[in-house]
Formats: structure tokens, C-alpha cells, sequence
């Protein structure tokens, strides 16, 4: 084919060129013009030539409409029109004003070069390799979980031995609560055994039917309005990585309200998000027993019920991994449950975090965690372990020993974690300055520490760039953005992000906020591409002195002799430090 | 059969609704219509305004694409399927059953149209409309009749819109060929190829082959020293004005007005045209078509 191409403008000549590249690989002889030519000389251009084709581009759209109709006038009046074909281009252009405009065809903004060079050679593109697939991916698969380093092994095998045969012979009515609900999934009636182990909140919430203050029952008119709403939802999967597998990217959601929740859901996905995590509200953590329906409250976090669970879940894309966080309350092991149940990817436990930061005695918790790693291992759903200690002031290394002795006591279990350290402002580092010059080193520190102690996957949150949003939302963006790319630099297998105002909303967050951190991030990986951030030589010596860290602390629990123990005591953060042992569920446990 | 031609100098200008009061003025006559654009749309591509509707009549002949016909209101029964193509289907004439508003979607180019011309014979009509688009012209160099529609949102500069109008007329009355020994130009015509000829007769395809010139006040001075014909000319029958246009606002486009009876005044003293501000001389317009048809 003989073409001519056209930049119709007065510099825009980027789109022509790159065609010019492609159609002159492929033989077609191209003529190309420069930008800014006047239209009677191009028409000159192509009374001469009498191509094929005449291809014009234009970018800016001031005046688009009137200017290409000018041209399409005088080939026309030049007596061209039935002799070649004349196609229009460019930021300006839509399908609709091309053929408004008499043009064989038309290409707006976001046309590959593929549809042009297939229109051109007449060949159709297939819609199945224009889209892009998204699949679910596990991202535990590829490791070994090995521990890498002999004295580490030693001190973990005697830490976890001891919780196995310590939590084996205990129980509590979280764990037997996980038990009875198990049977009644399985079609058992055991309702009244159930409630008997719930508090009272609860228990009237059975019986008398008396909702919690601040709770509501979703009506069946609202369900089927979200049915439709979502069923209208429809749009193009997007891959928010640039060239590279790592890492995914999760949004964690909670806004107190199912419908919300799926809205939020539905726009983060089509912004690109690969995940979602479910955030179930404070109170439901300290509260004995969970409750039963379609329900919605004003507060923080969404209520766990199987009813909400499921609701969720009919609203997620069929590639959205989906984890609902089981890991602090006197709930855990039914939580882990639901969300099997409901047909969760992932979920959340870990009993030192949830004990020393997140309000539920140690003890309980342990009994508690015990069983829901178990659960976890049964059903096959790897868990992640937070270490937002570490936001309460403990230094990283002890909040690291207690994530590792749980990650390794899930490895015994048969079950697959994923260490999911804090890339953050954290008070430590503030206080000790180890992020007075970058908030890279500390961070690089942090995951050269881990992988020097086990085969792991690794992501970091919840959310990346703690303490260092602002209320300014660009700011947030920015930051967000960075660690992002920290993340994928480090080759992390997944990362959590907030929205732009999730630090400051001061209720709930807004979808606007969420698609600014995702385009960010967006841009980040496509700015880096497999570039690295090169860390400073201080991030090399924060890396031993966080292994040192971990050991030292390690070695001080396995010396103890005794988990829970040394959870009161301090061993994994002092109440200096800001690590204060929970009393929910306090003097629950009992012996088998 | 008698063509028509609705020509606009840019969006918005008030092609439309030209069209429609022809379409009522002409009630009494057997009416087909077309377009070289894309017309009867709910929303302008551009601005995202609401556009006027393309209203039909029963019996009046419609000639659309295939797609185009499936989206008017209007009881269609095809006619005849022609062989020409538009990215919305083959071309089509069809018969109006029953009154309603018709999407138009006709032949783009001069060779196209002068075919469904030529294939408009066969039927028994009395007037065939061609509704513009945008701000293209040259399909409509084979027509018999164009009305010029112009005003606020090609440019609310007014004595801008005077001098390109009067331009526009001047053009339109240029004498047609008479037998003086003239040098023939063909195809586009620019001022500087013009200006190369200064002193020779000259012989253009048309005025519109003169008007898709870009410098019209350079233009004009040559028109005053040139002697040019033209081989074909649609005669002018009239110029509508209109006030409205799309104004941009941060928020997006909104529909603006202002004051066009400059322009209206301009054109009727200084060139014997009749120049009607189309919303409110409706009367008018269907005088002037009385007069041709």
C-alpha cells in the first residue's frame, strides 16, 4: 500500500511517525509529512502521489471538527475522494466525528498502532488478544519457607514446640464457637449450644431479635438494587504493573456498609487493583460470638457475617483475590471459617500482633490463633501476618521475631504465610532517626533482614507509607507511589495501599482518593520500569542490626520457655514500647 | 427534481433547524431528504449539547443508512437498498409511514451524492434536501439551490462572521461559464495560485472550489480584481443567521446567545440577499422557497 501520512497540526507529529515506523517495516512505501503544513500543499502532496491512503493525525481540539472538514472538503474538491481512502486521528478524534465528517475511518485516543496497520492490511484483530486477562495468582507458590539460617532454626523449632504442645491441650469458646459452627455449615442445628457461648449483645441479637445500637438490617429492595448496580458494572481489566510480575497490588476496604464495600471494590478493580481485603470493625473483635444476616452499621469496618461475606463476594471479579482479616479478636477461628465458607483467598492472623496491639489477652489469643492456623492450613488458605506493632512504637525486630515464630509455627501446621512487614514512618525510626535522610535504607533493611532468615513471600502494608501521608492528597499519591515502587524495586510479591485520604477522612473514605493512589502507582511502575532504587550502604548495616534484633529476641522467648509468657512479659515489646498485652477474652482458656 | 442544499460554516450553525422550517415550508411538494453528514443525533459529538431533531412527514422520501434508519422514530419502509456504503451501513431509500424523527446518515462525498442524485430521477419528486455537515461544502457543487447557514459558533466575532459571509456570497454570484476565452482551473484553488493569474479570465470549477480557500479577506481583494466564472454554481437562495452557540465553560459546554442583528443588517444592505435570522423569520424562508420551486 502507498500511504501518506499527515500530522494535521501544528507540532503533534509523535502518532504519525511511530506508523511511519511500522508501515515501512512491513514494505508499505510511506510518504510522511511535517507538522504544519498548509492543507493546499498537502492535497498537493497527494494529487501527485495518489495514494492508498491518506492518513491524518490531530492532537489539538481547538477547532478539529471545522479543520478536518476543510480537508476532507478539498480532497474531495482536488477529485481524490474515490481514489484513495482518507482515515482520521489523533486525541481529537472519535469513530462518531470521523464519519460525521465523511472519513473512511476514524481512531481516537488509546488506538495501538495494531488497529491501524490491521485496518490498513485489512485484517481483523482479535477482541480476545486486545484484552487484557487477569487471573488469580498464589503468590506462596514459588517458596520453600525454609529457614536459612541454622541458629534461627534451632531457637524457632524449640519456640513453636513449645506453643504446639501447649495450645493442644487448651481451648476456649472462640475455638469451640469455630467447632459448632462448623457442623451447623455442615446442616446441624445447634443454634441454642452456639449463642450459650456468645455475649450478651449477641445472645439478644438471637433471642430477642434486638439489633446493636448502630447496626441495621439491609432490606431486600436495597439487595437487588446492589444486584443490578453491579451486574451494570462492567469494564476493561487493567494491569496497573508496567513490565514486570511483581507486585500485586491490594486495597483494603471496611466502610461499615456491604454496598459501599462493593462500589469501592468494583472502581478499585477497574482502576487495577489485584485484591481486596475485608476489615471487619473493632467491636466485633471483642465481642463473643458474631452475628447472623445482611447488616450494616455506622462505625469503622464491616461487620463479619456469612450473609455480608457472601454478599461481598458475588461482587468481586472472578480474578480479585480476596482476603478477610481473622487476626486479632476472640472471633479468629470463626472468621477464618466464614470466610472459607464465603470463598476467601487469604486471610490474616497473627496472635502477637493481635494480643499486644489489638486488645485480646495473649493467652486466648494463642488458643485462639492455634486453632484458626489450623484452619487455615485445612482449607488451604495461605495467611498473611501483619506486624503493626510496630505503628504502637515496638521497635521492628521484636515485631518481626513474633511474626516469624508465627509464620513458622503456620509452616508446621501445614499452613503457608506471608510475612508482611511495614514500610512506614514508624515511631522507632523516628525516635531512633533511621529514616532522617531517606525512607529507603530502613526499609531495604527491613526485607534483606527477612530474606537472610527465611524463603517467604513478602508484602508489605497495611497500607505502604504509613505516617507519611498527609491530608494533602497529591502528597498522599506521591508517597504512596514511591514506597510502591520501593516494593516492586525490592521485587515484593504484593503490596497494600491506601486511598489519598484513608489517614484523614474522618469517616468514609472516598473512590476519588482510592483512584488517585492507584494511578499513581500506575505511573511509578510504568516510570521505573525494571530499574532498582539503590539503597545507601546504611540500609546494609540496618539489615544486620534488624537480623541481630530478631535473634536477640528469639533467643530471649525460646530461653523463657514459654509463648504466652513472654507476651505478658514484654519479650515481644515492653509496655515502654508500646506493646500492652489485651484483656478481651481474658481467663477464657480452658484445659482440654 | 429540484436539490437543495443545507451548507454550514461551522457546528452548530443552525443547519438543522433550517431544515426543518424547508421541510415545512415545502409541505405541499414531494419531499426526499438526506444528509452528507451525520444528523438527527440526540448529542452534539463534540459539546455534548442536545440537538435538534430531524422531523419527517409521511410520504416524504428519506435516504439514510441501514443502521441510521434502525434509530429513527419514524415508521420507515424500505424502498430501495443502494450501492453505496457509509460506516453505518449501505445506503438506503425509504418511504415514511408515519410521521417521526429521522436519523440521517447519507453519502459523504460529491461523487456519492451526485449517485444518489442520479438514482433520485426514477422517483417522482419535487424537491430533494441535503442537510450539511459540520462545515463541509463540496459535495454540494452538483445542487441546485443552498441556503448558507452561519452564525454565533462559527466565530462571535461579528465583523469576522460579516466579511466570510459576504465573501460566501460574492462567491455564489459569480457568473456561470459564457463562452469568453477563459483559462480553466481545476481542483483546489488556493489564494496564492490565484494571485498568479492576476489580469487572465478565469474559468473555476465552482465557488465552492473558490471558498474552501483559508484567507478570506486576501481572497476578497482578488475577487474585486479577477475576472472569474465558474463551470456549475448552486444558486443561493438565502442566508440564515443564527445566534446560539455552544459556549465553553470549565464545567463543560452550555448554550449561549448573542445579539446577531449586525450581521443580519450588514448582509441585506450591503449584498441583495436575503439574510433571515432563521428562529424567528420562518415566513420568510418559506417565501423564498415558493419563489424557486
Amino acid at each position: 500500500m502507498k500511504i501518506v501520512l499527515v500530522p494535521l497540526d501544528p507540532v503533534h507529529d509523535v502518532a504519525v511517525k511511530m506508523l511511519n515506523r511500522e508501515f515501512s517495516q512491513r514494505g508499505h512505501q510511506t510518504i510522511l509529512l511535517p507538522p504544519d503544513m498548509k492543507m493546499e500543499e498537502i492535497i498537493e502532496v497527494c494529487q501527485k502521489e495518489i495514494p492508498d491512503y491518506i492518513m491524518v493525525s490531530r492532537t489539538l481540539g481547538y477547532n478539529a471538527a471545522e479543520l478536518l472538514g476543510r480537508f476532507i472538503d478539498l480532497v474531495d474538491a482536488a477529485g481524490l475522494r474515490r481514489k484513495c481512502k482518507v482515515v482520521v486521528g489523533g486525541k481529537a478524534i472519535t469513530k462518531e466525528l470521523a464519519a460525521e465528517l465523511g472519513y473512511d475511518a476514524g481512531f481516537g485516543e488509546k488506538t495501538r498502532w495494531e488497529e491501524v496497520v490491521a485496518y490498513v492490511e485489512g485484517k481483523e484483530l482479535s477482541e480476545e488478544a486486545q484484552r487484557i486477562k487477569k487471573s488469580k495468582k498464589d503468590i506462596t507458590q514459588q517458596y520453600t519457607y525454609q529457614i536459612k539460617d541454622k541458629e534461627f532454626l534451632g531457637l524457632l523449632e524449640k519456640i513453636t514446640d513449645q506453643i504446639i504442645d501447649w495450645a493442644s491441650e487448651r481451648t476456649s469458646p472462640g475455638v469451640e464457637r469455630a467447632k459448632i459452627r462448623e457442623k451447623i455449615l455442615k446442616g446441624e442445628n445447634l443454634w441454642d449450644e452456639y449463642i450459650k457461648l456468645c455475649d450478651d449483645l449477641v445472645k439478644s441479637y438471637y433471642r430477642e431479635k434486638l439489633v446493636p445500637k448502630h447496626v441495621r438490617l439491609i432490606t431486600q429492595e436495597e439487595i437487588d438494587k446492589l444486584n443490578e448496580l453491579i451486574n451494570r458494572t462492567s469494564f476493561a481489566p487493567k494491569v496497573l504493573r508496567h513490565t514486570t510480575d511483581k507486585p500485586l497490588v491490594f486495597v483494603q476496604y471496611g466502610t461499615g456498609c456491604p454496598f459501599m464495600d462493593a462500589m469501592h471494590i468494583k472502581i478499585s478493580e477497574a482502576w487495577g487493583a489485584d485484591g481486596v481485603l475485608h476489615f471487619d470493625p473493632s467491636w466485633g473483635a471483642r465481642c463473643e460470638g458474631l452475628l447472623e444476616g445482611l447488616l450494616a452499621h455506622e462505625e469503622d469496618g464491616s461487620i463479619i457475617t456469612l450473609e455480608n461475606l457472601k454478599l461481598i463476594k458475588s461482587a468481586l471479579n472472578d480474578a480479585t483475590l480476596w482476603c478477610v482479616r481473622a487476626h486479632r479478636g476472640v472471633n479468629t477461628p470463626e472468621t477464618v471459617l466464614l470466610a472459607h465458607e464465603a470463598g476467601a483467598d487469604l486471610t490474616k492472623i497473627n496472635m502477637v500482633y493481635g494480643s499486644l496491639n489489638g486488645g485480646t489477652d495473649p493467652e486466648r489469643l494463642t488458643v485462639d490463633g492455634f486453632y484458626s492456623i489450623k484452619l487455615a492450613a485445612k482449607y488451604n488458605m495461605p495467611f498473611d501476618l501483619p506486624t503493626n506493632e510496630e505503628l504502637g512504637g515496638v521497635p521492628a525486630p521484636e515485631a518481626f521475631a513474633g511474626m516469624i515464630v508465627v509464620a513458622y509455627l503456620g509452616v508446621k501446621l501445614g499452613a503457608r504465610p506471608i510475612l508482611k512487614p511495614l514500610f512506614c514512618y514508624s515511631p522507632d525510626a523516628i525516635i531512633n532517626k533511621y529514616m532522617e535522610d531517606n525512607y529507603v535504607d530502613y526499609n531495604v533493611g527491613k526485607i534483606l533482614a527477612l530474606r537472610e532468615i527465611i524463603d517467604a513471600p513478602i508484602w508489605p502494608g497495611e497500607p505502604i507509607g504509613f505516617m507519611t501521608h498527609t491530608e494533602d492528597r497529591v502528597q498522599s499519591a506521591m508517597t504512596t507511589a514511591l514506597h510502591a515502587a520501593l516494593g516492586k524495586s525490592l521485587e515484593l510479591d504484593a503490596i497494600t495501599v491506601s486511598s489519598t485520604d484513608e489517614a484523614y477522612a474522618r469517616g468514609a473514605i472516598t473512590t476519588s482518593a482510592r483512584i488517585d493512589s492507584l494511578r499513581a502507582i500506575a505511573d511509578a511502575f510504568r516510570f521505573f520500569g525494571k530499574t532498582k532504587i539503590e539503597p545507601t550502604k546504611q540500609a546494609y548495616e540496618y539489615a544486620k542490626s534488624i537480623k541481630d534484633g530478631i535473634y536477640q529476641t528469639l533467643k530471649k522467648v525460646a530461653d523463657r520457655g514459654d509463648f504466652v509468657a513472654s507476651l505478658y512479659e514484654g519479650l515481644f515489646g515492653s509496655k515502654e514500647e508500646g506493646a500492652n498485652p489485651g484483656r478481651a477474652g481474658r481467663g477464657t482458656v480452658k484445659k482440654c | 427534481m429540484l436539490t437543495i442544499g443545507i451548507l454550514g460554516t461551522a457546528k452548530n450553525t443552525g443547519k438543522t433547524t433550517a431544515l426543518n422550517s424547508v421541510l415545512k415550508c415545502l409541505n405541499d411538494k414531494k419531499i426526499a431528504i438526506t444528509s452528507i453528514g451525520f444528523d438527527g443525533e440526540d448529542l452534539d459529538h463534540v459539546t455534548g449539547l442536545p440537538k435538534p431533531k430531524v422531523v419527517v412527514d409521511e410520504g416524504t422520501l428519506v435516504i439514510t443508512s441501514e443502521q441510521a434508519a434502525r434509530h429513527s422514530t419514524a415508521k420507515l419502509e424500505l424502498i430501495e437498498k443502494l450501492s453505496l456504503r457509509t460506516p453505518m451501513g449501505r445506503i438506503c431509500v425509504y418511504r415514511v409511514k408515519e410521521l417521526g424523527t429521522a436519523v440521517l446518515v447519507g453519502p459523504n462525498s460529491s461523487d456519492d451524492l451526485f449517485e444518489v442524485m442520479k438514482r433520485l430521477g426514477s422517483y417522482s419528486i419535487d424537491v430533494l434536501v441535503i442537510d450539511g455537515a459540520i462545515n463541509r461544502m463540496v459535495p454540494f457543487q452538483y445542487a441546485d439551490y443552498v441556503i448558507i447557514a452561519t452564525g454565533a459558533a462559527r466565530t462571535t466575532n461579528l465583523s469576522e462572521l460579516i466579511v466570510e459571509a459576504r465573501l460566501m456570497v460574492k462567491a455564489f454570484m459569480l457568473p456561470e461559464q459564457d463562452g469568453k476565452d477563459r483559462v480553466s482551473l481545476s481542483g483546489v484553488i488556493s489564494v496564492e495560485k490565484l494571485q498568479s493569474y492576476l489580469g487572465k479570465p478565469l474559468l473555476l470549477e465552482s465557488p465552492i472550489h473558490l471558498i474552501l480557500a483559508d484567507n478570506y479577506r486576501k481572497l476578497e481583494e482578488q475577487l474585486e480584481k479577477l475576472d472569474i466564472a465558474v463551470k456549475r454554481k448552486p444558486k443561493l437562495l438565502c442566508v440564515t443567521v443564527n445566534p446560539c452557540y455552544p459556549e465553553r465553560r470549565v464545567e463543560g459546554y452550555q448554550l449561549s446567545k448573542i445579539d446577531i442583528s449586525e450581521v443580519v443588517d450588514a448582509l441585506k444592505k450591503e449584498l441583495k440577499v436575503t439574510c433571515i435570522d432563521v428562529n424567528k423569520e420562518e415566513n420568510v424562508l418559506c417565501e423564498v422557497l415558493q419563489r424557486c420551486t
